[in-house]
């Protein structure tokens, strides 16, 4: 399992592997039904405590991610795509929130506003084309 | 996984020894199996007398130690075959060879694992003709490591294993003992001053301070119910929050440790649950750090 880790971030450890598992089974690189390492294992692969990937499991089956099996372990729920969309928007909802208090904070328009978005995601439109033309280059 | 109501791997009830300049008090805790635990404390604070102590290395005046159930004097020659230790100054004789240290330890335990001796000399690259003192500090650390596994131990007790160790040997070690929790009946107690490695791999912190136990917890929780509270502006909320006249009160439902700062109040919380239940108006939150909580609650002593 492909799982990025920051050591220097904020975000307490829990919350990543929660959320780095749970892209995981959004984009598809985990199938529904497949087993997950156990608590141990991801705990040796990932250098971190048993609890917190005992914790992080928990709330992904609370969040209906995954579900476990007594004595057999944990494997990737079936997700709606309705659940996915939700997932994915609360991803995007957090630091946009964010967002949009710093621009009310500095007095900036709403319309200001969603231009910038506007731009922003044109600008990373053209950067990854570049990034990609670049590889075909190679 | 951790203490669902199976027998501890080791229970510390109420051990003291009285040295002329220093104590252990009523030192009482319990290490659940498939649990690493860190033992933090600053030097001076008890870690090695109470590792010494579970080792009968040194005689208490009082309490009762029992490992997998088995009282520690009495049943000695049984518990140290369930027990690896490694103390703060090695006991491996320094003129021999790792071959030889090893060919002389393996005739005292039924369980010695050859395989697993020789798996991790190849993995860490430790050289058997040398002799011991001609290892690194790192080299040795890990030799005594594999020393105190090698006979299949349910509990290792490590003193300051990561102590003076440059980051690479010591990213070593830690995985050395995630390794050897994968079996879960297994469990590890490793006194540490660096709260960072205590923080990254440990299930249960226990913090010792002046021979006291101060906690002794599991990792999560205690991360979870202490916060920083900031209230920003001067108004009368911080005030209501922060009593400054009653600065060493503890309760748990306001701050303590509370300071006036530029632009509003910064305080702290043991019961983020119950602060946020009778907290109202503008304030946020941070989380803490394992070091950040551990200065504060050991530092918060001195200052009374």
């Amino acid at each position: 399992m492909l799982i990025h880790i920051s050591q220097t971030s904020s975000t307490p450890m829990y919350e990543q592997v929660i959320s780095e598992i749970q892209r995981l089974i959004a984009m598809g690189y985990m199938e529904p039904d497949e087993m997950l390492p156990s608590i141990r294992e991801l705990s040796k692969e990932l250098m971190m405590s048993g609890i917190t990937i005992r914790r992080a499991y928990q709330e992904l089956e609370r969040s209906g991610f995954i579900y476990t099996r007594k004595g057999k372990g944990s494997f990737v729920a079936q997700l709606s795509e309705e659940r996915l969309a939700q997932w994915k928007m609360e991803q995007v909802r957090g630091p946009l929130l964010e967002s949009v208090l710093q621009a009310k904070k500095l007095n900036l328009e709403e319309e200001q506003f969603q231009k910038l978005i506007k731009h922003i995601w044109q600008e990373a439109d053209n950067d990854t084309q570049r990034q990609q033309e670049g590889e075909d280059n190679v | 996984m951790y203490n669902n109501g199976e027998q501890p791997l080791l229970e510390v009830n109420g051990l003291r020894k009285a040295y002329p300049d220093f104590q252990l008090q009523d030192v009482n805790f319990i290490l659940p199996a498939g649990t690493i635990m860190g033992f933090l404390g600053r030097n001076g604070a008890g870690k090695s007398t109470t590792m010494r102590a579970i080792m009968d290395l040194i005689k208490p005046d009082d309490g009762d130690i029992r490992i997998l159930g088995m009282s520690m004097p009495e049943e000695e020659v049984a518990v140290k075959e369930q027990v690896g230790y490694v103390g703060d100054t090695p006991l491996m004789n320094n003129a021999w060879t790792m071959e030889r240290t090893l060919n002389f330890a393996r005739h005292f335990y039924p369980d010695w694992d050859q395989e697993a001796v020789e798996q991790n000399l190849e993995r860490f690259e430790i050289p058997r003709d040398k002799k011991i003192s001609e290892l690194s500090k790192g080299m040795k650390v890990k030799a005594s490591l594999i020393l105190a596994m090698a006979h299949q131990p349910k509990l290792l007790l490590l003193d300051e294993p990561t102590s003076g160790l440059d980051p690479v040997v010591r990213t070593e070690v830690l995985e050395l003992l995630l390794d050897f929790v994968q079996d879960e009946s297994r469990g590890v107690l490793f006194s540490s001053h660096i709260t960072s490695d205590v923080e990254k791999i440990a299930d249960w912190v226990t913090v010792i301070d002046d021979g006291k136990i101060f906690f002794s917890e599991d990792k999560e929780s205690l991360l979870d119910r202490y916060r920083r509270i900031v209230i920003p502006g001067d108004g009368t909320k911080g005030q209501t929050l922060c009593p400054t006249s009653d600065k060493d009160k503890k309760a748990t439902d306001i701050l303590f440790n509370c300071q006036q700062a530029m632009g509003g109040y910064v305080g702290y919380t043991e019961r983020f649950d119950r602060f946020q239940k009778i907290a109202t108006g503008n304030w946020y939150s941070e989380r803490l750090t394992l070091e950040e909580l551990f200065v504060l609650l050991t530092g918060k002593k001195e200052s009374k």
